[in-house]
């Protein structure tokens, strides 16, 4: 299982404060805002690399803005990253329970059975190909290995930010990333096999 | 220690970058930027409402009522979001846009404001009639609204709080007795809408999904509409 950092933990304890949609009015909604701007790409492009499907990646990533709206006042500054990537982590694994897509298995038969669920050579000609390969090969990784990999080889974070936004120790990541690695290229080998026969030595 | 060399750049097979290279294919798009970014925009909408609801509690223009208790409704509604996350639906955007007067329920006889914000033993998870049902007869119209927003408003901020609280055996009893209080009021939407997310937060997703139906059909362009579409299809997927 990934270690899903608790958002809990990145927003301030105030058990007397009001209700963020009633303290709304006094803090100005630049905040907010900035967050948006400067965040909602990442964790749409997350969403998606975390197994939730194009058609919904929209309200999945409203969903995730919405609860940062309502706690907004109480993220501690600077942690706003974290606690979006933390929020999105439980959204999207509500998103794949919804979808019965859950894909968290490791072991040789449960990536076989995953591959072999891979589109064939007709099938792909009504997908964007690439994009949807790739999807398929995420899938078939565990999600923790897969968190790792769409951070550092897709969105291009350091291991040491993965670290902090995980709240890993930078070893785990590291060892993570080389496991994810090697999964990514068992996987790969296989669908290239498959959707090009003969393109393997 | 310094990060290894990504694959992309090294380390990965022809077939392998192609795959890695199409990540940045997909984007989200400038609507969905806007819906989030209107979020903070409904937020402050609602506390531009709540500082003008005594104004138009007193209010002479029965219109004015009627724009206030649509945002006052949207507050409930926002306040309601939590319970809509616990559902594992997403809660949609709050409402940006105002309903028309003319979308609304008739309206109840007036009212001499009663003891509504009194507290009260209350029969808890009482089943009540949704406000949204087809086909309910409703009251006739009252030619005037003043007397029972501020009643309302009082009956429905307890039912929030029950929500709010995590109660929803509690939020049921209270909307159902605004229902009976007030039937046809100026809120009757936002009490079947907080009924709804009662039962949502209560785990009976069946009755909530079918209730969100239910509304969806009598108002399909209620501003609550778009959210509870995803409640509405939430029992389709256990």
């Amino acid at each position: 299982m990934v270690a899903i950092s608790s958002s809990a933990a990145l927003v301030r304890r105030e058990p007397n404060s009001p209700p963020a949609s009633e303290r709304r009015g006094r803090a100005p909604d630049v905040r907010f805002s900035a967050l948006v701007d400067g965040q909602f790409d990442f964790i749409w492009r997350s969403l998606r690399g975390l197994g939730v499907p194009a058609h919904s990646a929209d309200d999945a990533a409203q969903e995730v803005f919405w609860i940062a709206c309502q706690k907004l006042d109480a993220i501690v500054p600077g942690s706003e990253k974290s606690f979006l990537f933390s929020t999105a982590l439980g959204v999207a694994a509500n998103r794949r329970r919804a979808v019965a897509r859950s894909r968290e298995t490791a072991d040789t038969a449960a990536l076989d059975a995953l591959v072999d669920d891979a589109p064939n050579p007709e099938e792909l000609s009504s997908l964007r190909q690439a994009r949807a390969l790739l999807d398929h090969v995420l899938d078939a990784m565990p999600l923790e290995l897969r968190t790792v990999f769409v951070l550092f080889e897709l969105e291009e974070l350091t291991t040491s930010e993965i670290a902090s936004l995980l709240e890993l120790a930078p070893g785990t990541v590291s060892s993570r990333l080389r496991r994810a690695r090697e999964a990514f290229h068992a996987i790969t080998r296989r669908v290239r096999a498959r959707v090009q026969p003969g393109g393997l030595p | 220690m310094s990060d290894p060399t990504r694959l992309l750049s090294e380390g990965a097979s022809e077939f392998e970058q192609e795959l890695l290279g199409s990540w940045h294919d997909e984007q989200p798009s400038d609507r969905a930027r806007r819906r989030a970014l209107a979020l903070a925009g409904a937020g402050a909408a609602v506390t531009v409402t709540a500082s003008t609801t005594a104004t138009a509690a007193v209010a002479p223009k029965a219109t004015l009522a009627v724009v206030t208790a649509k945002w006052l409704g949207m507050g409930v509604l926002a306040g309601l979001a939590t319970s809509a996350v616990a559902l594992e639906v997403a809660p949609g955007a709050p409402v940006t846009t105002r309903e028309t007067t003319s979308e609304r329920a008739p309206t109840p006889p007036v009212r001499a404001p009663g003891p509504v914000a009194a507290p009260m033993p209350l029969k808890l998870a009482e089943p009540a009639p949704s406000a949204a049902s087809p086909g309910t007869p409703r009251p006739v119209p009252a030619p005037t609204l003043h007397g029972t927003l501020g009643p309302e408003t009082a009956a429905l901020d307890q039912a929030r709080g029950a929500l709010k609280a995590g109660d929803p055996a509690k939020t049921l009893g209270l909307v159902a007795r605004y229902q009976r209080e007030f039937p046809g009021g100026v809120l009757a939407q936002e009490a079947a809408v907080l009924r709804i997310d009662a039962l949502a937060q209560q785990g009976n997703r069946r009755a909530a999904a079918a209730e969100a139906r239910r509304f969806l059909n009598a108002h399909p362009h209620s501003p609550h509409a778009e959210r509870l579409q995803i409640l509405a299809g939430a029992s389709t997927n256990p």
